[in-house]
């Protein structure tokens, strides 16, 4: 009935929660609250071939990224100003070249660079602060559980990319400046998803049989709560690399992101988007890319949560 | 089940030879789901009477539940149905959606067995009645199905039933809901009223009210009454006939006083020796031993050997046939009626 | 009702102060000194002081905030840099142009998106249900920009069945015929996703609603198939209506690409332009007014919920 939450959770909402509904849901929900909370990968299923194969794709465009020196077949930064605007597929130039004549295929892959640390590094810091923020929520006090989520409830309050886009500009362009900015709108909802998973495990009775053996509240949470939430929380985060990656870009394109002529996702589509008329095919490259970049975690973070069975209660 | 209530009925039920409002013979249902077949219902017969309450008496799972809705035509294609259902002349199981909608409701109607989920959360009750009535044509104007509305909810005990017409279910209580489903049920004035464990969801406290009342509206409005419980208490108390369910198969029917107080089906009598009556206290009850077979599983021969105390080698290869051991009643156990007979 | 609507604006106003304070916190962590950059480099220490003062920049953080956000109720949220008018105005004048476009996005986000989900779940066997299903992964890794440039590449250029961009055609005589054909383009790439989203969530909502146990009650009184669906239907409208609301903080988020795109003159081509200007008061105003709009969009999506689930009201 709250509906105090922003776009990033209905992805999110969608991604997590509302798997097929009718491959009988019902049973599958018992089958996750009657999930021995210390084992959730006693009922790992098989992964899917999807899954394993984004997998291996992740990996690949992380490799691709580390490795640009050896695998960019150009100089991304020079271009030669006699082969300007080539088209897809001509010679060497597989993905044409810029208004600039620099390689779009070698542009992408140093771009991976900026624009997968752009998506990553918020989607950690959201990760180590959301789950502080969910840990202390889902197991203080009455009175810190209705700060922090009230807290949280304001930032719901702003279309999420808006918000981003005025810390971005408040703070100045830059990449750094694009990753606080991100990271700030990507915290609620790891927040929220953590809370949700905190007060699951908390009304388990071997929370309640650890609370009596007289452990303290930190080794509690440190040594109990904490391996029972993070699989659901990295699985979350998994996929919200996707988003953060479309976000990122987003920023970049926005002139909020990494300064030109650094190559980078979302200032190519800025760049290349003037040659729509002349040059459509190259036009939509970058746009494509990041498509598919973000499609790719948001698979995997999909087939995770199929294989580790992890069914999240976040609202 | 006055004279007077019978004799309306027949003639309610025009050129109807038989005098029973519902005849079902061999009943069959079987689900298929993800290539699995689960045989629920294996050859039912029953035979429903005007101004008479039947009860359906058996454990959760013995089929007792499948066969209203199977009558009903409730399931969609993944469910098979075989035998018949001869409800005032027309059979049932041939019939399609399109035809069977004017006879659910109006013909016969079901009071499921918890109120909450038989109402529409977001309309209003009164709403709701006025719907069914408007559906079958038995009010003229919306302003009459009001008012009739309204009578009804009176008629079903609710005290202050203008108030109740504008409640959301939400805001009754279990009883009070049930009430609005019976209200519903008999709104059409149905020849069949199929009450599927009627109190089961209720409170001990309600549940004798709500029993009496639908004592009182059968023999007022005259319909057939299928009442189907796990209770051998309420069957005692309500019932005229009563038939004995098992694993998908009726194992004995009979009159009420024969078939419960002179129960000849081990089934039958192990059901009676674990109820608690004031006759025998709680300590000397007895248990019946085992679980009863998992749907879907098809054994040879009688369903309830394996738990029963008097089975024999045979009874494990031939399925039982319901034999008539008196005057209307009847038992599906060779090796208990040849006792009885011996 | 009027008591849920009353606690309802209650919970609103705490939730709209706390936007005004991390909008506060948006302009207080701008780097640089502002006496500095309006005074610039030839300011003397006494009139560094004086303007100062004047700003109230040597008051306390609590008092400033009270005096900023008293002028937001009065309608000044600072002056632009770029065109030295009210940014509030601004913003103000471009939010129209913005609610056209985000309020034909919503519309056909909806319509189709209610439509498709529906047919999805009475008919759970046919193709149209399986793209539905399959759709949400697609759909929150689209970002808009692209959704935008490849239909403007494939549906403007291409095909040449829409203008590529602008509000209304200049040689034109304009008129609502004109503003609707320029609608399409910008009003498709921004409802897209929203409209596979809701979909999918009209469908699943549907499929969960015809499961409940009173849907078998109704259909034992005789109630037709259309009949029973609709109960159904009024009984998932609630959970439709929260994804839905949810959809519009991304179309207002989304329209700052849209816009840039098809050069729609609203809000999100300002902020776009005020970018690279370092025009921040105008971009704080915008994200200002969206936000507001966004918690009244989400209040007036409670109220109906509210309206159609008597349960929703306690």
């Amino acid at each position: 009935m709250n509906s105090r939450t922003s776009q990033l959770e209905a992805d999110q909402t969608i991604d997590l929660r509302l798997d097929n509904p009718d491959d009988g849901s019902g049973s599958a929900t018992q089958d996750s609250a009657a999930r021995e909370p210390s084992q959730p990968a006693a009922r790992r299923r098989k992964m899917t071939l999807t899954t394993r194969v984004s997998a291996v794709l992740t990996f690949a465009l992380f490799a691709v990224a580390i490795l640009a020196p050896i695998v960019a077949p150009y100089e991304p930064d020079i271009g030669d100003r006699s082969q300007r605007l080539l088209p897809l597929f001509s010679g060497s130039h597989v993905l044409g070249t810029d208004g600039q004549g620099r390689d779009i295929l070698s542009r992408i892959i140093w771009g991976a660079r900026p624009s997968l640390l752009a998506g990553v590094v918020p989607v950690l810091v959201a990760a180590l602060v959301g789950t502080a923020l969910g840990l202390v929520a889902g197991r203080g006090s009455r009175r810190v559980h209705s700060v922090i989520m009230r807290v949280l409830d304001v930032f719901y309050a702003f279309p999420a990319v808006l918000l981003a886009i005025a810390i971005a500009a408040a703070l100045g362009s830059g990449i750094s400046n694009a990753i606080v900015a991100l990271s700030f709108i990507l915290i609620p909802p790891v927040a929220r998803v953590a809370e949700a998973e905190v007060s699951r495990v908390r009304s388990t009775d071997f929370m309640e049989a650890a609370a009596v053996s007289g452990a303290g509240w930190w080794s509690i949470s440190i040594r109990h709560v904490l391996p029972n939430v993070a699989p659901a929380i990295v699985v979350y985060c998994t996929a919200l690399v996707g988003l953060s990656i479309v976000y990122a870009a987003g920023l970049g394109f926005l002139g909020l992101g990494i300064a030109p002529p650094t190559a980078e996702w979302g200032l190519m589509v800025n760049d290349l988007r003037q040659y729509t008329f002349s040059q459509p095919g190259i036009a939509v490259v970058p746009a494509v890319v990041i498509t598919i970049a973000s499609l790719l975690f948001n698979l995997l973070g999909d087939g995770l949560r199929d294989w580790l069975d992890i069914r999240s209660e976040a609202q | 089940m006055t004279v007077e209530a019978q004799a309306e009925l027949v003639i309610d039920a025009a050129g109807e030879t038989s005098d029973a409002v519902l005849s079902v013979r061999d009943l069959t249902t079987t689900f298929t789901a993800g290539g699995q077949r689960i045989e629920a219902l294996r050859g039912i017969d029953l035979d429903l009477y005007p101004g008479r309450v039947s009860v359906l008496l058996g454990e959760s799972g013995s089929g007792k539940s499948v066969t209203a809705r199977s009558i009903l035509r409730l399931y969609g294609a993944s469910a098979i149905i075989g035998g018949s259902a001869v409800f005032e002349g027309r059979d049932l199981v041939g019939l399609n959606e399109k035809e069977m909608q004017p006879i659910r409701g109006s013909g016969i109607a079901l009071v499921p067995q918890d109120p909450t989920g038989s109402l529409d959360p977001v309309r209003r009750v009164g709403a709701q009645i006025v719907e069914v009535l408007r559906l079958h044509g038995v009010v003229d104007s919306k302003k009459e199905a009001q008012a009739r509305a309204e009578e009804l909810l009176g008629l079903v005990g609710l005290p202050d039933p203008v108030r109740a017409a504008r409640s959301f279910p939400h805001e009754m209580s279990g009883g009070m809901k049930q009430r609005v489903a019976i209200a519903i049920a008999i709104c059409c004035n149905p020849t069949l009223l199929i009450a599927d464990e009627p109190t089961t969801a209720l409170d001990v406290t309600v549940q004798a009210q709500i029993l009496d009342l639908f004592v009182e509206l059968t023999s007022s409005i005259g319909s057939a009454m299928l009442m189907i419980t796990h209770d051998v208490g309420v069957a005692k108390d309500l019932a005229d006939h009563v038939s004995v369910m098992y694993a998908g198969r009726i194992v004995e029917q009979g009159a009420t006083s024969t078939v419960l107080d002179d129960p000849v089906h081990p089934y039958t009598k192990a059901l009676l020796a674990a109820v608690p009556t004031p006759d025998v206290p709680r300590g000397n009850l007895i248990p019946i031993i085992g679980q009863p077979p998992v749907s879907g599983m098809t054994l040879p021969g009688c369903s309830f050997a394996p738990r029963c105390p008097v089975a024999q080698s045979s009874c494990t290869e031939l399925v039982p046939e319901l034999v008539s051991v008196e005057l209307g009643h009847s038992v599906a156990c060779p090796v208990a009626t040849e006792f009885g007979a011996a | 009702m009027t008591r849920f609507l009353l606690r309802r604006l209650a919970l609103t106003i705490p939730i709209l102060i706390g936007v005004s304070i991390v909008m506060f916190i948006t302009i207080k962590i701008t780097p640089g000194d502002p006496v500095a950059s309006l005074l610039g480099p030839t300011g003397s220490p006494e009139a560094r002081v004086a303007l100062t003062e004047k700003l109230g920049l040597d008051r306390p953080l609590i008092v400033q905030y009270a005096k900023w956000f008293g002028n937001i109720l009065q309608g000044d949220a600072g002056i632009s840099i770029a065109r030295q008018t009210g940014a509030l105005g601004l913003v103000w004048d471009a939010m129209q142009n913005t609610l056209v476009l985000a309020g034909f996005a919503a519309i056909l986000a909806m319509v189709v998106g209610v439509t498709i989900g529906l047919t999805a779940a009475v008919y759970p066997d046919s193709v149209l249900a399986r793209v539905v299903s399959g759709f949400s992964l697609f759909a929150i890794s689209v970002p808009q920009y692209s959704l935008a440039l490849i239909s403007i590449v494939y549906l403007a250029a291409n095909l040449g069945w829409f203008p590529t961009g602008g509000m209304n055609d200049p040689s034109g005589e304009g008129g609502l015929g004109d503003l609707l054909h320029h609608l399409w383009l910008p009003g498709i790439a921004s409802a897209l996703v929203p409209l596979g989203i809701i979909a999918r969530m009209v469908r699943s909502a549907m499929i969960d609603a015809l499961n409940e146990d009173y849907i078998e009650a109704l259909r034992s009184r005789g109630l037709p198939r259309s009949t029973v669906t609709r109960h159904a239907f009024h009984n998932a409208i609630p959970g439709i209506l929260t994804i839905a609301g949810l959809q519009a903080g991304y179309l207002l988020g989304g329209v700052v690409f849209v816009e840039t795109v098809f050069s729609w003159p609203g809000m999100g081509l300002l902020i776009f332009q005020s970018i690279s200007q370092r025009d921040l008061p105008v971009i704080q105003a915008g994200v200002l007014l969206s936000a507001l709009a966004f918690v009244l969009i989400n209040l007036v999506v409670d109220t109906i919920q509210a309206s159609i689930d008597p349960r929703l009201r306690r």
